[in-house]
């Protein structure tokens, strides 16, 4: 029992001794202390509590169970091996051996200037050691009270309780290991507020996003069309290109800071071309995902002339809104369901995936196209003079193909 | 068919939401201080926060650890012929995938250590925040890399004995290293990459302290008693340094008061990708 119930159950025990007459009408229903102390446990529930009384747990007949107290390297281990056997045995029919000492069952002290030459494992109790135990001391579910004067030989262990040290001192280890209250965690959010922010995450990233790809269509719109033609029409290849790519990059890099560090003009140009090479991955990564947003803006807007709906605005900006719209939606739908077990997991694997597919194929697509740069790679196989885009999309071709491919060779260069 | 799905997806759910139970422990472990020479502590945290202090008189070391059960295992090993204890705790790995880490709790660990002898300090704290102080310890040498954490290493009040030297490397870390005055090391190697660093020279300064410095991507912050001479030995590469109170000759920064002073400090800077800053103590 802790010392804080001890003192209070004190406490009570006093008042209500001082107080008897007037609560119980008498002393007379008070013989001895005990009964107050009884009775004083009765009223506050804690009969449970009191302990067993104090006794030597006999040795089991053939040795087994056995605890081995001299070495004590898995006190987590020996917790659940004893608490095994008082969950499975009745205390009075509980048979421990203690190689090289006893098992006791409740409180148990060693008296200023006694001596015990073996182990001690004491089980719901408290050991009290005032003087000299010459091997190890185990308590469960009890503390050990280290008295002025009390010595030790061997290790302290405290399974469920604690060490409590006024003077005594102990060879080995002095341990304590007990169930604990966890720390008081951070406000936790409410779903609500924890919503709200993701959204506001995702809404901040959609408008950066946006902003970015808004100064693309600006000032580097032809760039950009190619970029995004070239997603449009060698999709796949895009994307094998760019999961090449991100495997080559980190080699690219070291070779050309090798290839440089070879001559001594190139080991000065090192620096610079480490944040040029930075620079381009970034600028081909960024301006590829945007580019996949486009394409899919523009595709989607396109659909939906070829069915005859009047489309507002069909320009690159609506493009690129109505595509980052769409790869942000995937997002949504995890801020929404995120918290959800097992779904809000596979959502954010599904929304991860599909980002990284997409960029993935626009980083390719930047280098299939060198950036834009190299407008004959969109992969239109058709001459431009001969059908517009806006011809094949707008067109109804029932049961009729847009466009032949048309035989190899007649590909026009730009 | 439906039945046994859901019977599936509803156990799948069980499992994870019982995996995310936290079941907190604590432990201590301590030793008495007898007949022992020295002692040699390696630090092992894989996760949590982390303090160190002195520990009181008749302790060789005492450790308290509270942690989750389920995600932490405590380490505590002393070995009496070699003098060298191993604290820390180590992560249980679980599949977390798909479980909420909500009411889960990091290992919260204090760890303290006798004055009385020369202590050894080794080790390795990933993340959380660390927070050292090594005043009044007879400290003889210290060793420590932390990763991804917040670390700070205060010299309270100067250490006893004979430091041999003191090496801190701090990766993606928010170092302080306050109060190095105080730190009777005869040298100090601080290596940072990734965060930024505060090196603070304040406390009962020695005749002469050398130390060198390497600041990766981060800013380096020193702070130096304006009753110390300084010279600097600066190899940098695109990264700025505030030159204010010294006089520069070539890769060398000396202060004004270097020549004169009874306080100096030598101190070897590589900055890469990141600013120096020097703030004057009063």
């Amino acid at each position: 029992m802790q010392i804080g119930n001890r003192a209070l159950l004190i406490g009570i025990t006093l008042f209500l001794t001082a107080t008897a007459p007037v609560v119980a009408g008498g002393p007379r229903h008070f013989t001895d202390l005990a009964q107050r102390i009884d009775a004083v446990r009765n009223l506050l529930g804690w009969q449970q509590d009191q302990g067993v009384a104090p006794r030597i747990i006999p040795e089991a007949a053939n040795g087994s169970p056995s605890i081995d107290l001299d070495h004590l390297v898995n006190p987590s281990g020996l917790e659940a091996t004893l608490r095994n056997f008082l969950a499975t045995s009745p205390l009075d029919d509980l048979r421990i051996t203690v190689p090289g000492g006893q098992a006791r069952l409740g409180d148990y002290a060693l008296g200023t200037g006694d001596s015990l030459l073996s182990h001690l494992l004491i089980l719901r109790g408290d050991a009290f050691i005032y003087g000299h135990l010459a091997g190890s001391v185990v308590t469960l579910d009890g503390d050990i009270v280290l008295g002025a004067g009390g010595r030790v030989d061997g290790e302290a262990l405290a399974l469920g309780g604690q060490v409590r040290d006024f003077g005594g001192q102990v060879a080995g280890e002095i341990r304590a290991m007990r169930e604990a209250t966890a720390p008081v965690p951070s406000p936790r959010v409410s779903p609500l507020a924890a919503l709200a922010r993701s959204g506001a995450g995702l809404l901040g990233t959609f408008l950066t996003l946006t902003a970015l790809g808004f100064g693309l269509v600006l000032f580097g719109k032809a760039n950009l069309d190619v970029v995004s033609d070239t997603v449009t029409h060698s999709f796949g290849r895009a994307f094998l290109v760019g999961l090449l790519g991100q495997i080559l990059l980190l080699p690219t890099f070291g070779m050309l800071v090798v290839g440089l560090a070879l001559t001594v003009v190139g080991v000065l140009l090192i620096p610079f071309a480490v944040i040029v090479y930075g620079l381009l991955v970034i600028v081909c990564v960024v301006g590829g995902f945007l580019a996949v947003a486009h394409a899919m803006g523009e595709t989607h807007a396109r659909r939906r002339m070829a069915r005859g709906i009047l489309v507002e605005y069909p320009n690159s900006y609506r493009y690129m809104l109505v595509g980052l719209a769409a790869v942000l939606s995937i997002w949504l739908i995890w801020v929404v369901f995120g918290w959800v077990p097992i779904a809000g997991g596979l959502i954010w694997s599904a929304a991860a995936l599909a980002t990284w597919v997409l960029g993935t194929t626009g980083f390719g697509a930047a280098l299939l196209s060198r950036a834009g740069i190299r407008a004959n790679f969109t992969g239109r196989l058709v001459p431009p003079e001969a059908m517009t885009d806006e011809y094949l999309w707008a067109t109804p071709q029932f049961g009729v193909p847009a466009v032949k491919r048309p035989p190899q060779g007649t590909r026009t260069d730009t | 068919m439906k039945g046994t799905l859901a019977l599936v997806l509803l156990s799948l759910t069980g499992t994870a939401v019982a995996a995310q139970t936290p079941t907190p422990r604590a432990l201590t472990s301590a030793r008495h201080l007898t007949d022992q020479q020295s002692l040699r502590v390696l630090l092992d945290f894989a996760g949590g926060d982390v303090t160190l202090r002195p520990a009181p008189e008749n302790t060789l070391y005492h450790y308290e650890l509270v942690y989750d059960a389920e995600r932490a295992s405590p380490l505590t090993l002393y070995d009496a012929t070699t003098g060298t204890v191993r604290l820390g705790v180590e992560k249980i790995r679980h599949n977390t995938f798909f479980a909420s880490r909500a009411g889960t709790f990091s290992p919260t660990a204090t760890v303290q250590l006798t004055q009385a002898i020369p202590v050894t300090i080794e080790g390795s704290i990933t993340s959380g925040d660390t927070d050292i102080d090594l005043g009044g310890l007879t400290l003889k040498r210290l060793d420590l890399t932390t990763s991804a954490a917040r670390m700070t290493i205060r010299f309270s009040a100067p250490t006893a004995g004979q430091c041999d030297g003191a090496i801190i490397r701090s990766h993606a870390t928010e170092t302080h290293l306050l109060q190095l005055g105080n730190s009777r090391c005869t040298s100090i190697r601080f290596e940072s990459d990734a965060g930024p660093a505060v090196l603070d020279f304040s406390g009962d300064f020695p005749d002469s302290l050398r130390m060198s410095a390497e600041a990766t991507l981060g800013t380096l912050m020193l702070r130096i008693p304006r009753s110390v001479g300084v010279r600097l030995v600066v190899d940098r590469w695109l990264a700025a340094i505030a030159q204010d109170g010294f006089t520069r000759d070539g890769n060398t920064w000396v202060s004004s008061t270097y020549a004169t002073s009874t306080h100096r400090l030598d101190l070897d800077l590589k900055a890469a990708a990141g600013g120096v800053r020097i703030e004057w103590l009063p």
